[in-house]
């Protein structure tokens, strides 16, 4: 949907991945959407960090930094009330916590309409519902 | 047709005069000499069929009339069979008749036909013939006189057809045995003989013979086989056919139907008996090889009859049954061996006595002076005289024994009869032949016994006594038959009589058979069979008289013409002895008879005798069965015994004389006028003083007292005489003078004198011992005596007269007196020494008695016991029959093989199930233990045995046996009465399927316990209160849980208390109660000494029956795997995460790149290249579990492509070996291999001249511990920057910072690239296992 698309837009979203080539991926179609990326961040430590010093309308996180799991930063979206998505490998663990068993997800490797009507979905349409 | 004489109907029995005179008549004529035997009749109906069987002495006519049945013929053949008189003798002065009548005119001439008369043959006369008087005198009453019928024996010698009269017949007997015997007969048997040959074997009914074929080679007669009316004719050979009765019948031989059932036939016997009665002297009977006793009896009829008995010896005979029964019954005349018979039979058969047995009579006329001799040697040898039998007899008989010694003349015989006392005993025995049988003449007996033994029985009271009486019992059958009849009545009356039944016979061999009672089968054919079973005993082949009735019996040896008879007999039963005496001897026979019965006692005779000319002294009770009874009081005068020779004599000189001659005649009418006139009245009187013979008148001086009449001479005298009398006739015996005396005998009133002489006769043979008493008045004054006295003056003269005549008078008075008183006293004397004598004889009988008396008592009160105890025995025996019947079935049936065993181990018995275990039979029943093999396996057995019979202990062991069976052996003792060791009890259970169940349980345990150690989980078995009852080694492992204390001790306790969990509790004590079967119940617990550990736990309750309930419990320890699965869980993810990242990698290098490219071949390079790098750092992550990799292995293994070919060592690399994080590894590695592809494509590496450097090394930032490396390329083409700057560089940047933190500086230099990284490392970094 080119006009849910166009909603994306100029919104300001920030990439939370530690593979490069990954976040280049994504970078790149976060640039075909017209969106401005934040980062990409690869650490946990920098993720808070941008998180605090950035207005973000939403955030493409990847479940697994470095071996470690992710939720403190979906955590920390939260809190700031910044939707994310997911861009995970796989389904999800066990011992993954609510927050990201709750989160709306993306698989890699990414899809780009899929990524776009997702985004478009909770960056765009649940804001405005809440 | 021809007619008969009737009788009318119409006329009534009594008034059958007119025909029995019209019999008479025809009587008188004589000219029918044989009795009518039986005969056929066929008459019209209505007519009346009579048959007039007149008895010998022609007082009688015995005559039945009956109506036969309309329609129905023959009427008389049923009659005349009951008329049939057996045996009638030969010569007898009745003659026959048989009559029909009709009192229906107009059958006259129609009413009947003799169809035939067996044994006889008839000429039929016509009633007008010779008895016209008849014929008128029976017209007027009405009767239509047919027929006379005049019957003659057949066996009268008839004019000759032909040239043989009748040829003598051999019949021979034989069995088993018999055809070996034959043919040595008939091997010497010559075929001109003149004998005809029957040979009659037992045959097999079912058989056809081949006898006669057999026999055709023997001789060379021709052989035959009978057929029904086949001729005899001499110099041939008969043979009988199987199944059939043969019976000789005149000249022809009959075949019939045997009467009797297979095995119970004598055919032999039958067929001899035939032969006996048809061929008489003319029959030879020879007996062969044989079992049992065929032919003894038909040979004894054959001797009977007169004809000739041989028999096989012996020892020469393959069965010897037959010739011992008949040497036995002393039946044979000749014992030899089969080939030497045929000499005997020759030599006899040419003897006169075969062609003329009579011819001894013809021999010599006055037959008497000429047997006299033959008799008195018999007389005198044997002491048997025969002087009384019918000559006719004798001489026959005689006749034969001359043939049979071979003899010619009567006088040759009396010389071999001296000279050889052999032949005297046979001769004896052939005079005494007769022949006897079990009830001969059933009818007879059977009339005896309804008419005389069923009265008397009745009349007598219980325990009276019945004497009876058979003379000339022979071998005894008669007595018997009587004795059975008797004792018949006695039982059906319930009464218990003393019978006393006396049988005598001359001869002592006659005796013993008689005694003995032992008959053969033969001859007790006729007696019924319930006769035969109460009163006789089965012995092998013969029947004897069972013991009881042969004890009533008292068998002696009497002579009855000789011997005093018995006395005061209620029955005297003598057949067929009267028959083989003259009359005379009869006549004395049946006074003897009639003395001897008490008064009203019977006499029963044979067939053809009677009482003859003493009818007035026997009442007739049946004359048809000669049955009589005793009339008036005994007669003293009529018997005589014993018998003298002269007595004898006299009784024949008193005959009357036979046929006088008329010289003879005068002579004896002179003597007798001349003794009439001149021989005073006399009479013979003999020693005893009885009158034998008056002569002339006696009345003077003899007269019959008052009383019973008498012939004693002294009873007789009249008064006067006597005294004188007596004294006379002793005088004149002892000394053989002649003595007168005279005597006044007063007759009636008057007294005369009288002189008596008294004289013996010369002696004489014939007169010894007799006087001649004559008397003659005397002719005296005196003797006159007159009735009345004269007048007185002869007073006087009277009164001297009378005074001297009683003066002498008392003279001879008192010398009689004196002499009778001498008499007495001599009589006196005599009497008291007898008297004395008499006394102790009588003192020695009774001491003798009293014994006997004592004996009998001893005897049977020994029978009381003993017939107790046999009782008791008898009980006992039927007990002992029942337990062992019981015992056998209890202990047959049970399925336990069970011995007994002796104190010495030997088998005393064995159930038949033991033959499992040993191989016994029941003829191993004694035989010890040790004998037998056994198919088991017990090897303590016999110890245990002796255990068992030494301590009377029980004892049990398992035992198996080779067949694989198991048992349980047990031994107990044996005890016998009054708890006495026996022996033992030797059992064997079979236990196998116990014994198997009980290994399958073992096993089936050995095998779980097995398991349940064998196993890795851990198993608890608790009992209901949660005691561990078992755990297994796992347990013990696994929890470390010592093994002792862990039994009976309570799950909570174990391992100080380190089971005690709450889950552990709420599963057993809430969900276990409530379910049977738990599983994967889940608990999770921090153990002490092991650290957390998560388990599943399987429980379940065990209910045993009678027994508590278990609980078993499985714990499965899951920890580890729950960690390895959640450490899986993690890899997976992990793994699928990398994935998906390296695909998205993937995903960006190849838009990257595309952007990059200007072609699809640029395009494939770069991406195939980049590619390449991934996964080839991915690699080197693998290689080391994803640990990290090595930064000189991922420098080396980038630059390895372009290396190849390089030999000049170009490319160097040198640092030390560091361990990258797993990222940084991949990061270096894309941005190594970026740097690679540049080189090669645009800097260094892309010339064979250009170098390239790589080192790094370990630094130090601030603290932090960081690489520098250093990327030189030198010699290269010429660099330009610009075009060079794609994503190459831009990953080589952002990445190094992005993933390595770090730096990236590109220095385009003239000479080549100088690119340097540096980035933080982490010493420490953990390899990939993360948690999370």
């Amino acid at each position: 949907m080119e006009t849910g698309r166009d909603a994306l837009a100029g919104l300001r979203i920030l990439i939370v991945e530690d593979e490069f080539l990954v976040a280049m991926l994504v970078e790149e179609m976060l640039q075909n959407l017209r969106c401005e990326i934040v980062g990409p961040v690869s650490t946990l430590e920098r993720a808070f960090a941008t998180i605090r010093q950035n207005r973000l309308d939403g955030a493409l996180l990847d479940a697994n930094l470095n071996g470690k799991n992710s939720s403190p930063v979906a955590d920390e979206l939260s809190g700031h009330e910044v939707p994310f998505i997911l861009v995970t490998g796989y389904g999800g663990h066990k011992g993954d916590p609510p927050v990201l068993k709750r989160a709306p997800r993306v698989r890699k490797p990414v899809n780009f309409d899929e990524l776009a009507d997702r985004m478009t979905e909770v960056f765009v349409r649940r804001p405005a519902e809440r | 047709m021809p007619s008969m004489l009737c009788t009318g109907s119409s006329i009534s029995s009594p008034s059958m005069s007119p025909f029995s005179r019209a019999m008479d008549l025809a009587l008188h004529q004589r000219r029918v000499h044989s009795p009518v035997v039986h005969g056929e009749f066929e008459h019209q109906p209505r007519s009346i069929c009579s048959v007039v069987t007149p008895d010998p002495d022609l007082r009688h006519q015995h005559v039945q009339a009956f109506r036969p049945r309309a329609g129905q013929s023959c009427a008389c053949r049923q009659m005349l069979p009951a008329m049939k008189l057996d045996p009638w003798p030969k010569r007898l002065e009745a003659p026959p008749a048989i009559g029909a009548a009709s009192p229906r005119q107009d059958v006259a001439g129609t009413v009947g036909d003799i169809r035939s008369v067996s044994g006889f043959r008839f000429k039929k006369r016509d009633a007008g013939h010779d008895s016209k008087n008849v014929r008128s005198r029976l017209i007027s009453r009405r009767v239509i006189p047919l027929s006379i019928v005049e019957l003659t024996r057949k066996t009268d010698p008839l004019p000759a057809e032909g040239k043989h009269a009748s040829p003598p017949v051999v019949g021979i007997g034989a069995s088993a045995g018999g055809i070996d015997a034959l043919n040595r007969f008939f091997g010497s048997m010559p075929a001109d003989s003149g004998l005809a040959f029957v040979v009659v074997l037992h045959l097999d009914p079912r058989h056809h013979s081949e006898l006669a074929s057999l026999l055709g080679h023997r001789t060379a007669m021709p052989v035959a086989d009978i057929v029904d009316g086949i001729r005899i004719e001499p110099n041939r050979v008969y043979v009988i056919v199987p199944d059939k009765s043969l019976r000789v019948e005149g000249d022809q031989l009959r075949l019939s139907e045997p009467a009797e059932p297979r095995g119970h036939r004598h055919p032999v016997d039958v067929f001899f008996v035939s032969l006996a009665e048809h061929r008489r002297e003319r029959a030879i009977a020879i007996v062969l090889s044989g079992t049992g006793s065929n032919g003894t009896q038909g040979m004894k009829e054959v001797k009977a009859s007169g004809g000739l008995a041989v028999v096989q010896d012996p020892a020469t005979a393959q069965f010897d049954g037959m010739p011992r029964s008949a040497l036995t019954a002393g039946v044979a005349d000749y014992v030899t061996a089969p080939e030497k018979m045929p000499e005997i039979l020759l030599r006899y058969a040419r003897h006169g006595y075969m062609a003329d047995p009579d011819g001894i009579a013809a021999k010599a006329s006055g037959a008497q002076p000429v047997l006299d001799p033959v008799l008195a040697l018999l007389r005198a040898r044997s002491g048997h005289d025969f002087r009384n039998y019918k000559r006719g007899t004798l001489e026959r008989r005689i006749h034969r024994r001359m043939g049979l010694a071979n003899q010619g003349t009567l006088a040759e015989y009396a010389d071999l009869l001296r000279s050889n006392p052999g032949e005297i005993v046979a001769l004896v025995k052939d005079l005494m032949i007769s022949v006897t049988g079990f009830f001969r003449d059933p009818e007879a007996w059977a009339a005896l016994d309804e008419m005389v033994l069923a009265p008397l029985v009745a009349e007598r009271d219980a325990d009276a006594e019945i004497r009876i009486w058979v003379p000339a019992c022979a071998t005894g059958e008669e007595v018997y038959s009587l004795a059975m009849l008797v004792v018949e009545r006695a039982r059906a009356m319930h009464k218990t009589l003393n019978l006393k039944i006396f049988a005598t016979d001359s001869q002592e061999t006659n005796l013993a058979v008689a005694r003995d009672g032992t008959y053969p089968a033969a001859a007790v054919s006729v007696i019924s069979p319930e006769r035969l079973r109460r009163f006789f005993d089965r012995l092998d082949g013969a029947y004897q008289i069972k013991k009881e009735l042969r004890e009533l019996i008292v068998f002696a040896a009497q002579n009855l013409l000789r011997d005093p008879p018995f006395s005061r007999l209620d029955l005297i039963t003598c057949r067929n002895l009267l028959i083989y005496l003259d009359s005379e001897a009869q006549k004395r026979v049946v006074a003897l008879f009639h003395f001897a019965l008490r008064e009203g006692g019977h006499l029963f005779l044979g067939n053809a005798e009677t009482v003859g000319r003493h009818e007035s002294l026997f009442d007739t009770v049946s004359k048809k069965w000669r049955i009589y009874r005793r009339l008036g009081p005994t007669r003293h005068d009529i018997v005589e015994f014993p018998l003298l020779g002269t007595h004898a004599r006299l009784q024949h000189a008193e005959e009357p004389a036979r046929p006088d001659t008329e010289p003879a005649r005068a002579a004896e009418v002179a003597r007798r006028a001349l003794l009439d006139r001149y021989a005073p009245a006399s009479v013979l009187i003999d020693q005893q003083g009885r009158i034998l013979y008056f002569h002339g008148p006696t009345g003077d001086y003899l007269e019959q007292p008052p009383g019973e009449p008498t012939r004693d001479l002294l009873a007789m005298a009249r008064d006067g005489l006597r005294p004188r009398l007596r004294a006379a006739v002793r005088e004149a015996t002892e000394k053989h003078n002649s003595v007168t005396i005279s005597a006044r005998v007063r007759q009636r009133e008057a007294v005369r004198v009288v002189s008596v002489t008294v004289a013996p006769l010369a002696t004489t043979q014939a007169s010894a011992g007799l006087l001649l008493v004559s008397f003659a008045p005397e002719s005296e004054p005196g003797a006159t005596a007159r009735a009345v006295p004269p007048a007185s003056d002869r007073e006087e003269t009277e009164n001297a007269a009378s005074q001297r005549t009683l003066e002498e008078e008392l003279k001879s008075i008192r010398a009689e007196l004196q002499s009778t008183v001498e008499q007495m006293e001599s009589a006196n004397e005599e009497l008291k020494a007898a008297n004395e004598e008499v006394t102790s004889m009588n003192e020695e009988l009774q001491s003798t008695n009293e014994e006997l008396e004592t004996s009998k008592e001893e005897l049977q009160s020994y029978n009381e016991e003993l017939h107790t105890i046999n009782n008791q025995l008898q009980h006992k025996n039927q007990e002992l029959e029942n337990l062992a019947d019981d015992q056998h079935n209890l202990l047959a049936g049970t399925e336990v093989a069970t011995i007994f065993l002796d104190m010495e181990h030997r088998i005393k018995w064995f159930s038949p199930v033991s033959r499992e275990l040993l191989d016994l039979v029941p003829s191993d029943i004694g035989r010890p233990l040790t004998h037998f093999a056994p198919k088991f396996d017990d090897p303590n057995l016999l110890h245990d045995v002796e255990m068992v019979l030494e301590k009377l202990t029980r004892n049990e062991a398992e035992i198996s046996s080779a067949a694989g069976q198991w048992y349980l052996r047990r031994l107990i003792p044996y005890r016998a009465r009054g708890n006495r060791i026996a022996g033992a009890v030797l059992t064997f259970t079979d236990i196998t399927e116990r014994k198997h169940a009980a290994d399958a349980v073992d096993e089936a345990r050995v095998y779980a316990e097995a398991i349940v150690e064998t196993i890795r989980q851990p198993l608890l078995t608790l009992d209901a209160e949660l005691r561990v009852q078992s755990a297994n080694r796992a347990f013990y492992t696994l929890f470390q849980v010592p093994a002792k204390g862990t039994r009976n001790r309570q799950i909570y306790e174990l391992g100080n208390g380190q089971w005690n969990i709450p889950a552990l509790r709420k599963l057993f004590e809430d969900v276990l109660p409530e379910n049977t079967v738990i599983e994967d119940f889940v608990v999770e617990h921090n153990f002490e000494s092991l650290g957390r550990r998560i388990m599943l736990i399987n429980a379940r309750k065990l209910q045993r029956p009678g027994r508590p309930d278990l609980i078993l419990v499985a714990i499965d320890d899951i920890t580890v795997r729950s960690g390895a699965e959640a450490h899986r869980d993690v890899l997976i993810s992990e793994m699928s995460h990398r994935v998906k990242n390296v695909l998205a990698a993937v995903q960006s290098i190849a838009s990257q790149t595309l952007r990059q490219s200007g072609s699809l071949e640029g395009f494939k390079a770069a991406f195939n290249g980049r590619l390449h790098a991934l996964a080839s750092a991915h690699d080197l992550l693998v290689d080391e579990g994803w640990a990290g990799s090595d930064l000189r292995q991922l420098v080396r293994r980038t630059l390895e492509p372009y290396r190849a070919g390089d030999v000049g060592g170009r490319i160097t690399v040198h640092g030390p070996k560091l361990i990258l994080r797993a990222q940084a590894g991949v990061a270096l590695t894309m941005i190594l291999h970026e740097l690679a592809t540049n080189a090669a494509k645009y800097g260094a590496l892309s010339t064979p001249h250009g170098t390239l450097d790589v080192n790094w090394q370990r630094e130090d930032s601030g603290g932090r511990p960081q690489i520098r490396l250093r990327w030189i390329e030198a010699a290269g083409p010429p660099v330009k920057t610009p075009s060079r700057r794609g994503f190459g560089s831009k990953l080589i940047e952002r990445s190094t910072t992005h993933e390595l933190h770090g730096q990236a500086t590109l220095d385009y230099r003239e000479e080549g690239l100088h690119g340097e990284l540096t980035f933080p490392w982490d010493e420490s970094s953990p390899p990939g296992g993360s948690e999370g």
